[in-house]
């Protein structure tokens, strides 16, 4: 039977594409399909399950399965192992995003926009987390089979214990407005502050915005967006930083709304989570954010800051309405399982 | 949503938001501008508190 070996230019603990890749590789491991794991850099708390790439010796039936996502030297190299080439595509932030705010990010960004159209005709097939993702990639030359599935996302985590101190601080009777994910330009926390800035002003006033996500990287952005709320004159707008996973847990745990405004997901993994936690989504209609949400939430089809906070008063002050939204998000949530993205996985690498 | 309910949503936001006659936002995000000595400096900062934390476990 193949080995499928999966090769990555980070494999970093907790994020979004390293619990993908180790869900993958116990699963495969579970119906006794030999897997392996090789990366440029390996977590500390990940070496059980991968080596450095430098260690990997291709024998002729492997599969290699290669996740693409940033720029890297392997973009250049992954297909000289003269094995079997699929690509899992979980999309790149276009460098004109952050040109702005790092020269150095947005040329890095610019540099995998050329790998993954260079990798176009190398690759046997591709599995993208969204449709989206793979229609980008027909944009960018790609002609083999493109298959869209969801990515891997471990569900118990989200039952371990959320920080109890947290918790209480924020379970006071204020409306929590959460944001989940890095402060980064492509996330648009700016037009989150101003629509939460109409909603605390003219709806109520009795209400916080908590933006949770590192901003290491974006610091630019990250002092620009305080001097926003300043200049707002919000005082009850929180951000997190980078925090612990059960500080993370604990904001899902007392948040009331989840607002995104971000202009460009390739899947948008924070949406699942508010889907998990049962916390109404209100989410502007861009890239895969959509085709993620499928009946869940409210879509916002255009950006419009006070018809965002308009839309965030109703569903916060009629209980019905929320009831039917959080409703159908737990029915989407069954898109994402772990046994149905599990499946479909083997199907696409068993080629069946 | 469904668009039946997706509508009446998005109607009544409408009529909520012409009742209340809500001025426009007193600052526009692109007018803020942040000095490069500014975000340098933090970033020193920021590098020095992690070293500190590190190093004393927190």
């Amino acid at each position: 039977m193949s080995r499928i070996v999966q090769i990555l230019e980070s494999y970093a603990y907790g994020d979004g594409i390293g619990n993908h890749v180790t869900a993958l590789h116990r699963e495969l491991q579970k119906r006794n399909i030999p897997s392996a794991i090789y990366a440029n850099t390996v977590d500390e708390r990940l070496r059980n399950y991968a080596e450095h790439i430098d260690a990997y010796c291709a024998e002729p039936d492997d599969i290699i399965l290669y996740h693409l996502s940033t720029g890297s030297d392997l973009n250049r190299k992954v297909h000289q192992y003269g094995v079997r080439l699929l690509i899992n595509y979980h999309n790149i932030t276009p460098p004109e995003f952050f040109s702005e705010y790092s020269e150095e990010l947005a040329a890095g960004q610019k540099k995998a926009y050329e790998d993954t159209v260079f990798l176009a005709d190398k690759a046997e097939s591709v599995v993208s987390d969204s449709k989206y993702n793979s229609n980008e990639l027909a944009k960018m030359g790609y002609r083999c089979p493109l298959h869209s599935i969801p990515i891997f996302m471990d569900f118990s985590d989200y039952e371990k214990k959320p920080n109890a101190e947290t918790v209480q601080q924020y379970s006071d009777g204020i409306t929590n407005i959460v944001f989940v994910g890095r402060i980064a330009p492509n996330k648009k926390q700016e037009d989150v502050i101003r629509d939460f800035y109409y909603y605390t002003k003219y709806f109520n006033p009795n209400s916080r915005l908590i933006l949770v996500g590192n901003y290491r990287g974006f610091e630019g952005y990250y002092l620009r967006l305080k001097a926003y709320v300043k200049k707002l004159g919000l005082k009850n707008v929180v951000f997190t930083g980078h925090i612990r996973f059960d500080k993370i847990l604990a904001h899902y745990h007392t948040a009331d709304l989840l607002l995104c405004e971000s202009e460009h997901e390739g899947f948008c993994i924070p949406l699942v989570e508010a889907m998990f936690f049962g916390i109404p989504i209100v989410a502007y209609n861009s890239s895969a954010i959509g085709e993620t949400l499928g009946a869940g939430g409210v879509l916002l089809n255009e950006k419009n800051p006070k018809y965002a906070a308009a839309v965030m008063d109703q569903i916060l002050s009629d209980r019905a309405l929320r009831t039917v939204i959080i409703k159908q998000q737990k029915e989407e949530l069954r898109r994402f399982q772990h046994d149905v993205v599990a499946d479909a996985y083997i199907k696409y690498l068993l080629g069946e | 949503m469904q668009q039946d309910q997706y509508s009446a949503v998005m109607e009544k936001a409408g009529k909520t938001l012409s009742q209340k006659n809500i001025p426009d936002v007193p600052e526009e995000f692109q007018n803020i501008k942040i000095s490069v000595l500014r975000v340098k400096v933090f970033r020193f900062v920021t590098k020095v508190k992690r070293r500190i934390m590190r190093r004393f476990g927190r």
